[in-house]
């Protein structure tokens, strides 16, 4: 069994490693798509839109006192590449370093320059997100690959935990 | 087999993929994937961002070990250890990440300037200013709905800023109409006009701080709350160098054990603060109790419902959040915070039709009122509305309502819908949802 586990995490750093040249060089497929007028966040077809309105939400109505704690712990460049059950790739970028004052740090489409590229499948992201599924668990799965600063990887969690809606008291 | 194919994967990649000399980054071109994922370099990194860990470490030393003993099969201890070392990381990770998340979304204390004045709405909106305004009991008021007593109650303050007790209920009107920030203002001012007779107003600032994230304040109001009663007051001398959580709660801890034992019953105030703590602290299952148990004391009240549908709901438990928002509404069906907050359970649900839904009947609630004389408010005993001014009421202030609706716009990726949310246009919603 853990053997398994241990064979899937290679096979994974292999998969990534292999696909890596295309991912760093390369626009992923869907952002070449033109984007709408409103440059929304939005994609239909994909559940984790609604995760990346939310982080992008969230970051806009914070207390600029509550948006700066949050990004100075992480200050990093995130690229999210969301493969799809219909097998799209839908690209997204989350920015806590050069744009984290405006409170726009969620964009659809490659950033300029990311600092950790994740690839992960959409539903997996959702569960992520929703913290029912740790990034560490995806990760040690397969289901999270990661390249790049694999340090950022690990501040995730809290900034999405950070834009989950919460029910006021 | 998986023990060979390890065994090759590691002399012909893995060994490479670690010892290679490559910088990661700057070779695209390099057909030797090994070299151009991760060089040393890259290697470092990682046990640099596992270095708090030390089950890291163990896994790396695990790690070399088994790298130079590529013939041996690695035997289940040493595939035990690995798993395990992988497992307590993971473990260390998600629990600094939840630290790290209490600090990302709240330990911050409110900016001074933030929350100091009380935003009116504008004289012209409200008929309670006008001269010809009957001038309304506070049964009267509590009989209004919430947007007309939040008019009657902005009127009698605007009119007697003395007025402590106006401050007060004015307060807690706001909390039920989601707007912790205007909550906030008109609670302090009663806590600053009256600090001892309405020091139960200390728990209700509390609660909107923690909704707005902010947990020092938050703090600062619950031991107000403590050093303003004549009863627990003595616990505070208590005080043991832990945390400020810890210190603040062993007092709150200290007052459940002495009423409970001084009265039959326990303080349902006390057990609201506690609940309020073990929120803040992320401690769900416990502020349920503590919720449960003030609503065994006051189980009509309906704001407590909510209290107790908001902490399921950050548990995780939807289902039985919502039973409770139902019965707050059952309650008092204008309670626009639990609609708000079925919203948000409708979006963690990923129904967000549905929340669009509950939010925009919640806006037709608060604005319905000051629509013009249309003569809703004849209800029993209900003083009817003054208004006539026709126009709809705007808040200056962002409203948590508007901006959810907007985002679950976005979600649905409907531009129009989005800009009407920018005007706050409910009339643009007309015949696209139910509400």
């Amino acid at each position: 069994m853990l053997a398994t586990k241990l064979d899937t995490l290679f096979k994974t750093v292999q998969e990534l490693a292999a696909k890596s040249p295309s991912v760093s060089s390369a626009p992923a497929p869907a952002s070449t798509s033109a984007p709408k007028a409103d440059a929304g966040v939005a994609v239909d077809g994909f559940e984790s839109s609604a995760l990346f309105v939310q982080l992008a939400h969230a970051f806009a109505t914070m207390a600029p006192a509550e948006r700066k704690r949050a990004v100075q712990g992480v200050r990093g460049v995130f690229q999210f590449n969301i493969r799809n059950a219909a097998g799209q790739t839908q690209t997204w970028a989350l920015d806590l370093k050069n744009t984290a004052e405006s409170g726009e740090v969620v964009a659809r489409g490659a950033p300029a320059k990311a600092d950790i590229i994740l690839t992960v499948a959409d539903a997996d992201f959702v569960s992520i997100g929703q913290g029912k599924t740790s990034a560490q668990g995806a990760f040690l799965t397969g289901k999270l690959k990661l390249k790049g600063n694999m340090a950022l990887a690990m501040k995730l969690e809290p900034v999405l935990k950070a834009a989950r809606p919460k029910a006021s008291l | 087999m998986w023990s060979q194919e390890f065994a090759k994967g590691l002399e012909s990649q893995w060994a490479e993929e670690f010892d290679g000399k490559a910088a990661p980054g700057e070779s695209a071109d390099q057909s030797n994937w090994a070299n151009q994922f991760a060089g040393d370099e890259e290697f470092r990194e990682l046990e640099e961002a596992f270095s708090n860990s030390r089950s890291m470490e163990d896994w790396v030393h695990e790690y070399r070990k088994n790298t130079a003993h590529l013939s041996n099969e690695p035997s289940d201890l040493e595939w035990d250890a690995m798993a395990k070392a992988w497992t307590e990381h993971g473990q260390e990770a998600s629990s600094s990440a939840g630290r790290g998340a209490t600090e990302v979304g709240s330990g911050y204390r409110a900016d001074p300037e933030a929350y100091q004045n009380y935003d009116f709405h504008d004289a012209d909106v409200n008929p309670y200013l006008r001269a010809s305004a009957p001038s309304l009991t506070d049964e009267q008021i509590r009989q209004l709905d919430l947007s007309e007593a939040v008019l009657a109650l902005e009127a009698r303050v605007q009119r007697n800023p003395q007025d402590a007790r106006a401050w007060y209920q004015l307060g807690v009107r706001q909390q039920e109409n989601e707007q912790d920030g205007l909550a906030i203002a008109s609670l302090r001012k009663a806590v600053e006009l009256n600090p001892t007779e309405l020091n139960n107003a200390w728990i209700d600032l509390a609660v909107s701080f923690t909704n707005e994230n902010c947990r020092v304040d938050a703090y600062d109001a619950l031991q107000s709350w403590i050093e303003t009663h004549p009863e627990y007051r003595q616990f505070l001398n208590n005080n043991d160098g832990s945390s400020r959580h810890q210190s603040i709660e062993n007092v709150f801890l200290e007052a459940a054990r002495h009423s409970s034992a001084s009265h039959r019953d326990a303080d349902a105030e006390v057990q609201i603060a506690l609940g309020v703590l073990f929120h803040i602290a992320e401690d769900y299952d416990k502020a349920t109790d503590c919720f449960q148990t003030a609503l065994n004391l006051r189980p009509q009240e309906y704001m407590l419902w909510n209290k107790l549908g908001a902490t399921l709901a950050n548990a995780r438990q939807p289902q039985r959040a919502m039973d409770a928002y139902f019965t707050a509404l059952e309650l008092n069906p204008s309670y626009i915070r639990a609609r708000y907050n079925l919203a948000i359970s409708s979006i963690n649900l990923g129904l967000h039709r549905e929340a669009a839904e509950h939010l925009l009947g919640a806006l037709a609630l608060q604005t319905r009122a000051t629509k013009g004389g249309e003569g809703e408010l004849d209800g029993k005993g209900k003083e009817p509305a003054v208004s006539g001014g026709g126009g709809l009421l705007h808040n200056r202030i962002s409203s948590n309502l508007w901006n959810t609706l907007k985002m679950t716009m976005q979600i649905l990726d409907q531009p129009d819908l989005i800009n009407a949310c920018d005007h706050q246009d409910l009339d643009a919603f007309q015949g696209k949802f139910d509400f």
